[in-house]
């Protein structure tokens, strides 16, 4: 189709008359003619409303055509001008309707708002659109150019032109526009002094002009405003920033800036960005985002300085790669150490997601007590879920490092240096069955890579086969099964078994300590091999609105392949044949257990103040017989210890968490449990407690060999008691008491507490609480108090290894307390405070502020930390300062990998995510 | 002191079929959700007047304390269930709900095999202790309830729906 312009203009002595213009018969230019050609087939522009009574009046073909609006929240005599402009569209809070307002980003005090004009929501091309002009005065020339004074408005599709003064040529198609210019197309506004544009192409260059993009609440100066035919703006000499019209808190300034509104990334040549007017920062090119898009930029940076890195400088990179996947770089450099890149990739597909990530210095630079001086450093890991079918899952969770000082030298969080294996894991499931009959099928292979300098590799399965079902008959009768195929192995040095020194008599500060490993002690740690593990069982529900009774009935079986067994641990009655064991490398274990559960239910209802609630009352009682098979001495530990105690302990009807021990019972565990039930079914308060009652000694043992288990110096902890504390365990004939409660004070305050009690020793063998607060996603507050007794570890000596004889109190007694927490308008506080009570030190302590405005956010925080090493008793702490600057709208918030430490504060990636612009 | 027996319990009419999605609808989770709601004479069907939604299952693993070395000693896991009651055409009625459960358990550094198995059995339980949470909630729930909820639910989209329509 062809262009037809259709302009209106103010006639001489009239107040408005209107001219009708249609393209040249060459399709150049156009032919405006008053009142000389029908409108025909013309597009028509809306007209605006205030104008239109106006319009009516004048005796022309389009005007009556008009549809009337009514309403015009506009006046644009009054918002004419860039003098008459100095807020742009910035409207305040107050001014807002609630609708903007819950779109305005936090700590703004308002937002830039389009005002209503006609046109405002043209879909298409405007160059396909007719011209609509008006004005307060025209002349047309002969020679095809047209003279608009007063109040020029000229509107084409969702375009926008208005100035005091216009010329157009017919002839080419231009216009030049002067004085109090004001463009406006949807999300951008331009104002300045003079321009010209080209009405075919829409190329428009301002002199001296501002400009605002709403969406992306940004804002700039500049000498020179293009808006290319590609509607790319491009500024010469110009400035940018996010902040509130009122502040100019950072800008960034570049000689040649370039807006591209379809792919959201602006770039700038030679830029420097100033914070309070200073300049912080250059670069020769940068490219950031400019609209709320996902978008690549920088992220903020971090600058700190520690005690072992030196300076530290982050400046993480975001690479929007397409919707679904995406990738950033976190360079950094450390003075001490070098430069490391790390990397991660993030991806999702309709059928998986993932992530592939990895770092790598080349050569460490440190020398002062690093054992990895001058060597490497990387880690890559990988993680990825994927759906095969519906009912056929696969996914993986492998990492890998450099070395067992990789996440302590690197990592800025206790949470990620304190990992002491890392999972390398690959596994498929396959849910099958119906709701009758339902199983599963596990394939996995599961490694781990020891990061501790000070413990024992753990057995890997290479590979395990898991088959498992549950099938409910009508009549109520419950089946289970269970099939577990598993090849463990591991390295030959897998033994922890002390220090060296590693001194190099040149170079005093290479004065390092290395862990030793070796081959452990007898021939069932040694041991390497298949185990084959079924499990059968049925059982019964009888039930009533007010009790059920359970009977139960299973077999547990259990049964290996072995190799790598010691023939000289099996010589009839010699010194390292305790249990007079004969060569078996196929030992099996085969036996029942019955259990029968059975638990009553009181409830009455109860009144506290207003609020009416269901409190129940549940006594339950679980029988557990189970008869010793004392043929287990022979098989191995691959994946199994004793459980933790704990109430849940209680109702379990085995005490060792794998299957390479089938604990004997002869049992009765008794507790009652309370609940405060509102009335629409939240749990208020909940309190349980009880107490297993042994008939018997429990025979099976996690460890039969305790002859071999003497103090030997590798071991760090106090095996002598912690065995006479095992053994008691096994002979007492009541359990400690356990005890839990959660109290759900308010919606925003929670209240946990375990507590066991040991009732034959009298003393508490685990006491926890913890108080969480969290009234909103800005005011959090965690409170945590964890004591668990555990034997006294032995002493160490200055290279690390334990010196036979001395010990030190191994508790588990902790107090940690985070927060972030608003202190003044705009300023939050943030902390850490995690202390050992045990060695009367601080595991970490962090603290720090963060001013939160429109356009930026700042944070200090000051941090010191345990730095994550073997030495107990001689632990180094660290101590780092941290800046933090986020411009906003010049990148996203944050990077996962780069605040890491104030991941330590629980709930604070749910404050990051809702508070993302 | 006013405990009595539990008598009989019946859950809201509207509710004695009920549709169940979760985001892994053959997943462990999810049959012994469908288990134990039936259990409960719920019957779950896709025919049924009203879903229980569960939008998201997630698991979560962190340092609940340190050995003095600042090696992880306990670790904290703690599974975080939303879910909501929706009507026929998707409309949510009630909720959405979190329901969270949490445990602490004693790390093996020198196994760390058997810390695996541990925490397995501990996910396992929680995922029960979740269940209940929600199984309480819909016990909680009568015919009035879910037919108010469901009329203001209508009235508050047709609110909505309104607002957008241009003047």
């Amino acid at each position: 189709g062809s262009t037809s312009l259709t302009l209106y203009a103010a006639p001489q002595g009239e107040q408005n008359s209107e001219w009708h213009c249609l393209p040249g018969a060459n399709g150049q230019g156009w032919n405006c003619n008053v009142q000389s050609k029908p409108p025909g087939t013309v597009k028509r522009a809306p007209r605006p409303p205030e104008k239109a009574g106006a319009a009516d009046t004048s005796a022309t073909t389009i005007a009556s055509q008009e549809e009337p609006v009514n309403a015009s929240p506009v006046h644009e005599g009054e918002a004419f001008g860039p003098l008459a402009l100095p807020q742009l569209d910035w409207v305040s809070l107050d001014q807002l309707t609630e609708e903007q307002r819950q779109q305005v980003a936090p700590q703004c005090s308002g937002a830039y708002i389009e005002p209503f004009r006609l046109g405002m929501d043209y879909q298409g091309n405007p160059a396909d659109a007719p011209i609509y002009a008006e004005a307060q005065d025209s002349e047309y020339d002969q020679d095809g150019t047209a003279k608009f004074t007063g109040k020029v408005l000229i509107r084409q599709g969702y375009r926008q032109l208005q100035s005091d003064n216009a010329t157009l040529h017919q002839n080419t198609d231009t216009a030049e526009f002067e004085g109090n210019v004001i463009l406006r197309e949807p999300n951008l506004l331009l104002v300045g002094q003079q321009a010209a544009v080209n009405l075919q192409s829409g190329r428009m260059d301002i002199k001296n002009a501002r400009y605002l993009f709403h969406k992306n609440h940004s804002r700039g100066e500049a000498t020179t405003i293009t808006r290319r035919e590609d509607e790319l703006v491009v500024l010469e000499s110009a400035n940018y920033t996010t902040c509130p019209p009122d502040s100019n808190a950072w800008t960034l300034t570049g000689k040649d800036i370039t807006l591209n509104k379809f792919t959201g990334f602006g770039s700038a040549k030679h830029a420097t960005i100033r914070v309070a007017g200073i300049p912080v920062f250059y670069t020769p090119y940068i490219y950031f985002p400019i609209d709320d898009r996902r978008q690549s930029g920088f992220l903020a940076p971090t600058i700190g300085t520690s005690g072992d890195n030196g300076f530290d400088l982050t400046t993480p990179y975001y690479f929007n790669l397409a919707p679904n996947y995406d990738a950033t770089l976190y360079p950094r450099y450390m003075a001490e150490r070098g430069f490391l890149l790390e990397g991660e990739f993030r991806y999702l597909t309709p059928n998986s997601s993932g992530e592939v990530g990895g770092a790598y210095l080349g050569s460490d630079d440190l020398k002062d007590g690093n054992r990895q001086a001058g060597e490497d450093r990387w880690y890559a890991n990988w993680i990825h879920d994927q759906r095969l079918t519906d009912r056929w899952k696969f996914n993986i969770d492998y990492t890998k490092a450099s070395d067992k000082d990789y996440f302590r030298d690197f990592g800025t969080s206790l949470e990620v240096s304190s990992q002491d294996n890392l999972n390398q894991a690959f596994k498929t499931v396959y849910n099958g069955g119906d709701n009758k009959h339902s199983w599963t099928f596990t394939t996995a292979v599961q490694k781990y890579q020891n990061m501790s300098n000070t413990s024992d590799d753990s057995y890997e399965k290479v590979p395990q086969f898991e088959f498992k079902g549950n099938l409910l008959a009508d009549n109520g009768l419950e089946f289970d099964y269970l099939t577990d195929v598993t090849y463990f192995t591991r390295d030959k040095d897998w033994k922890y078994q002390g220090q060296v020194a590693n001194r190099s008599p040149e170079d005093i500060e290479n004065d390092v300590t290395r862990s030793i490993y070796g081959e452990g002690t007898n021939e069932f740690t040694n041991a390497k091999g298949s185990r084959f593990y079924a499990e059968t069982g049925v059982k019964y529900k009888f039930e009533w609105p007010y009790a059920f009774v359970t009977p139960g009935l299973k077999f547990k079986h259990v049964q290996y392949r072995l190799t790598n067994l010691d023939r000289e641990d099996f010589v009839p009655n010699g010194p390292r044949n305790q249990f007079n064991l004969k060569y078996d490398t196929s030992p099996s274990t085969t036996t029942p257990v019955f259990t029968l559960d059975s638990g009553l239910l009181f409830d009455r209802k109860v009144l506290f103040g207003e609020s009416q609630f269901t409190q129940t009352l549940e006594p339950r009682a679980l029988y557990v017989y189970s008869p010793e098979k004392g043929d287990q001495e022979q098989n191995p530990v691959f994946d199994t210890s004793s459980n933790s105690f704990s109430y849940a302990q209680l109702w379990r009807d085995n005490r060792f968490s794998g299957y390479d021990r089938l604990g004997d019972a002869n049992q009765i565990a008794l507790g009652v449990t309370s609940r405060f039930i509102e009335d629409n079914g939240f749990e208020r308060f909940r309190v349980g407690t009880g107490q297993i009652f042994y008939f018997k000694d429990r025979e099976v043992l996690l460890d039969p060999n305790h002859f071999d288990t003497t103090n030997n110096p590798s071991n760090d902890v106090n095996i002598d008691e912690s065995t006479r504390r095992y053994l008691d365990d096994q002979r007492a004939s009541t359990s400690p008491l356990a005890s839990e409660l959660v109290w759900n004070i308010t919606s925003a305050l929670s209240f946990k507490q375990d507590w066991i009690y040991n009732t034959n020793e009298g003393r508490n063998e685990e006491f926890a609480s913890s108080l969480r607060y969290h009234p909103d996603y800005n005011r959090l507050l965690n409170f945590s108090y964890r004591f668990r007794d555990q034997v006294d570890r032995t002493r160490k000596d200055e290279n690390g290894n334990a010196i036979p004889g001395q010990f030190a109190d191994g508790d588990i007694e902790q107090a940690d307390l985070s927060f972030i927490w608003p202190v003044a308008s705009n300023w939050s506080a943030l902390g850490r405070w995690n202390y050992d009570v045990t060695n009367s030190r601080r595991l970490e302590a962090m603290f720090g502020a963060e001013y939160d405005s429109c356009c930026y956010k700042i944070r200090f925080i000051g941090r010191q930390w345990i730095d994550g090493d073997d030495d107990i008793d001689n632990a180094e702490t660290d101590n780092g300062v941290f800046v933090q600057f986020v411009m906003k709208g010049l990148g996203n918030l944050f990077g996962s990998k780069v605040e890491g430490f104030l991941e330590g504060i629980d709930g604070y990636r749910e404050r990051e995510e809702r508070n993302k612009l | 002191c006013g405990f009595q027996l539990r008598g009989l319990v019946e859950v809201a009419p509207l509710l004695s079929t009920l549709k169940v999605t979760t985001p892994d609808n053959y997943s462990q989770f999810s049959r012994k959700l469908v288990h134990s709601l039936e259990a409960n004479n719920i019957s779950v069907s896709d025919q049924a007047p009203y879903t229980l939604k569960v939008l998201s299952n997630e698991q979560e693993r962190k340092v609940a304390s340190f050995s003095g070395n600042a090696q992880a000693a306990e670790y904290r896991v703690r599974l975080t269930n939303k879910y909501q009651l929706e009507n026929r055409s998707g409309l949510v009625i009630i909720g959405p709900f979190k329901a969270q459960a949490e445990r602490v358990f004693l790390h093996e550094p020198n196994n760390a095999a058997a810390s695996a198995s541990e925490e397995r059995l501990i996910t396992e339980e929680l995922d029960k202790d979740i269940i209940r949470q929600i199984q309480l909630r819909l016990a909680a729930l009568s015919n009035t309830d879910i037919e108010n909820a469901e009329a203001e639910a209508e009235a508050k989209k047709l609110a909505e729906e309104k607002k957008k329509q241009p003047l």
